[in-house]
């Protein structure tokens, strides 16, 4: 389908950087549904699996001296718990759980993406927005349930003139729905634009001149992409950690 | 290498915040346009709040790291 939509060029050079991105159904052909089991399908559960590896197999033992493995889950929880605990405070520890997994899952989908001919999951707007809104969905549940309707004070301001403050009740309500789109744009767009990047470094391989600079490049872009990967998934859940905050305190 | 690449972050992330803002301005405005039937007004209204939100948002979070940075220079010079 993609070299009917591209056409045959004729100079040998062939690019279709966005192609890795299409979505596929792993049996047949067809439509795709929503319970269709496609390529994005597949290696999210790999990343899944992954995960229970690393941390409900490799932790099975629950051995003082940890083993390899153990030690690596521990390393994680460790990180994470910190991270929780220095941005919110003592009292979002109890949110813990959920950020941990969000933090792996992205952390993993991001890696996994980065092996060869797999499918980067955290490419695709769809699956970050659900990430993303899924947060900003219970960030504001949470706010409510622990202040009510006084959380709606977040968008009031009680000390200006009544005609600005409608206005600014509007501009607040906007830039509040802003975060949960940026935050699922930026990891997207991110890894997206390295992955064509290296795609397109890739297509320029096919000219015997500049391929050794095309391969010394496609190794340069791969090493700031796993750099990516995991700034990324870090900025992803400190700034969830920044959303928890602003809930469990509201207030400017 | 690691601190150059968290600027270029913060940047990105200020302008996907621009950016955001005014594209969810432009929804709002064109969506009441849509059913009220008085396609340019709201659309108008609606872009140069989604704006004002959006340089707001960028603003604290600008403001954010400001903090950040003067909180991390005062514990270094309590170092000295």
């Amino acid at each position: 389908m993609a070299s009917e939509a591209h056409g045959e060029e004729t100079g040998g050079l062939v690019f279709h950087p966005l192609d890795q991105f299409i979505v596929k159904p792993l049996f047949g052909e067809g439509p795709i549904h929503w319970y269709t089991i496609t390529n994005v399908t597949l290696w999210m559960a790999i990343a899944v699996l992954a995960i229970v590896a690393l941390f409900v197999l490799g932790s099975r033992g629950r051995a003082i001296v940890p083993t390899r493995v153990q030690s690596v889950g521990e390393l994680f929880y460790g990180f994470t718990y910190k991270m929780v605990e220095d941005v919110t405070g003592k009292d979002g520890v109890k949110y813990f759980p959920y950020i941990m997994t969000v933090f792996v899952f992205i952390l993993f989908a991001n890696f996994l993406g980065l092996v060869p001919m797999s499918f980067t999951t955290t490419s695709h707007v769809a699956v970050t927005a659900v990430l993303g809104f899924g947060v900003f969905t219970i960030v504001t549940l949470i706010g409510f349930y622990k202040h009510g309707f006084r959380f709606l004070g977040l968008f009031w301001m009680s000390d200006a003139p009544l005609i600005l403050r409608l206005i600014i009740a509007v501009i607040e309500v906007i830039s509040y729905f802003v975060r949960p789109v940026s935050h699922s744009i930026r990891l997207a767009g991110n890894i997206m634009a390295g992955h064509a990047v290296i795609k397109v470094f890739a297509g320029f391989a096919a000219i015997a001149a500049i391929s050794p600079v095309s391969i010394v490049a496609i190794t340069a872009i791969y090493g700031l992409e796993v750099l990516v990967a995991g700034i990324q998934a870090y900025v992803f859940t400190i700034l969830t950690c920044v959303y928890l905050k602003d809930a469990l305190h509201p207030g400017h | 290498m690691k601190k150059d690449y968290s600027q270029a972050q913060l940047a990105w992330r200020m302008v996907i915040e621009l950016v955001a803002g005014l594209g969810i301005g432009f929804v709002i405005g064109y969506g009441l346009d849509y059913f009220l039937g008085t396609l340019p007004i709201f659309l108008v209204i609606f872009i140069f709040l989604g704006l004002a939100a959006g340089v707001k948002t960028m603003m604290r979070s600008a403001q954010e790291v400001q903090t950040k940075l003067l909180a991390k220079q005062a514990s270094e010079n309590e170092g000295n």
